[in-house]
């Protein structure tokens, strides 16, 4: 059964009864909530999506709710729990949708050391994943979104997720966060691209997602083998420019970008080597989106 | 800082058990010991592997590779500077480590 068979008051139902299971690429997660926000936005951006059965094993149970309390009622706020612990200090109630995709992002960086994650969007096309590591901030996702636009399959917004076994990047597709001026920006180019709701929060600033189109979220089972890793730089004062990165210096800023590195020790740095000796290594400097992504096109 | 013992004998303990990575001249070396990664260049990969290979001094690594440093420096640089500076360094980084013959 896909999210979008159940009626947005069924799918609120279930969620607040005991919870829905969520397949999200290889995850199937549980999701606890009696918030409406939270229902919908479920609804809105992952209406292609299993809803595995319950006796589906989950590799996350979360729970958003309102914290007990005066701030249940007053400048209400909502907590994300993740096997019954509270992952983060409250947030502001009216972000509780983002909440959710930031404390998934935090699931998988915390609890998914069965793959080496870096810190990166991924794209694929042609056989080819292109994986655009970055800080937040660089424009990896900005660029991601607009690879949607220019035809590329969406594996990932957040992390690339890499098997140690055959160095293959897994599809874990998801909302794409956009920030700031690259809302705009990616309305403009890419009319096609659904975009939910802005929400603003303090540190971050304006965020807005966009929906994974169906096609990514029905291929979420084929990994692929990277062709390249470019390492996006945005500045509003640069000139575009495609430059080869030597081996080894990717292979220490891949390191610089890996959530569980430390985690995985000897397995990681093998893995990102082989990774680093097949692909392409580069990285692109950018200000004019169009031209960002026709570089990286002639990379495929 | 204070130059080491040019005659004292140094190694890679065999249980550190470096991971290596070279392009072009330019290494990447892993240390699960310590769970760092360092960059390399020739020289550096060059004076490493030969602690890896054999407990050597610093006055050893000088004479055995006095064509290899003139071949990557030319006669502009003090070779021991460079090897002293070198080992201290892989010292504090714990991918060395002091040995008696």
């Amino acid at each position: 059964m896909k999210v979008s068979e159940l009626s947005p008051d069924a799918l609120a139902r279930g969620f607040a009864q005991g919870g829905l299971r969520l397949r999200i690429g290889p995850f199937v997660t549980q999701l606890r909530t009696d918030l409406r926000s939270v229902a919908e936005a479920i609804c809105f951006f992952y209406g292609d999506y299993e809803l595995p059965s319950e006796e589906t094993v989950c590799d996350f149970h979360v729970r958003l709710e309102s914290p007990p309390g005066l701030r249940r009622w007053y400048r209400k706020q909502v907590v994300f729990l993740m096997d019954g612990q509270n992952q983060f200090q409250p947030f502001p109630f009216d972000l509780a949708p983002p909440l959710f995709e930031w404390g998934l992002n935090w699931c998988i960086s915390n609890r998914a050391h069965q793959y080496l994650i870096v810190h990166s969007a991924v794209v694929e096309r042609n056989g080819r994943a292109v994986l655009l590591p970055g800080r937040p901030g660089s424009g990896k996702s900005t660029l991601a979104a607009g690879l949607l636009h220019r035809g590329f399959r969406l594996l990932s917004d957040e992390h690339a997720l890499i098997r140690p076994e055959d160095g293959r990047v897994v599809p874990v597709p998801r909302p794409v966060a956009l920030k700031n001026e690259s809302i705009p920006v990616i309305r403009e180019l890419a009319p096609e691209l659904v975009l939910g709701p802005s929400f603003h929060d303090v540190t971050k600033g304006d965020v807005s997602h966009v929906r994974p189109p169906e096609s990514c979220v029905h291929r979420a089972h084929e990994a692929a083998l990277p062709g390249a890793v470019v390492f996006p730089r945005f500045d509003c004062e640069s000139l575009t420019q495609l430059e080869a990165v030597p081996k080894a210096a990717a292979l220490m800023e891949l390191v610089d970008n890996s959530v569980n590195y430390g985690v995985l020790g000897t397995t990681a740095f093998q893995t990102l080597a082989n990774l680093v000796d097949g692909a392409t290594c580069a990285a692109l400097d950018f200000a004019d989106i169009e031209r960002a992504l026709d570089a990286l096109e002639s990379l495929t | 800082m204070v130059s080491p013992n040019r005659r004292q004998l140094w190694t890679v303990p065999p249980e550190a058990q470096l991971e290596w990575r070279t392009w072009n001249g330019t290494s990447v070396v892993f240390n699960p010991a310590s769970g760092a990664t360092h960059l390399l260049d020739s020289v550096a990969a060059e004076v490493l592997k030969r602690l890896e290979t054999q407990p050597t001094s610093i006055e050893e690594l000088c004479e055995r590779m006095s064509e290899f440093l003139y071949s990557s420096f030319g006669s502009s640089l003090d070779p021991t500077f460079q090897i002293e500076t070198l080992v201290t360094k892989f010292d504090e980084l714990g991918l060395i480590a002091p040995t008696r013959p």
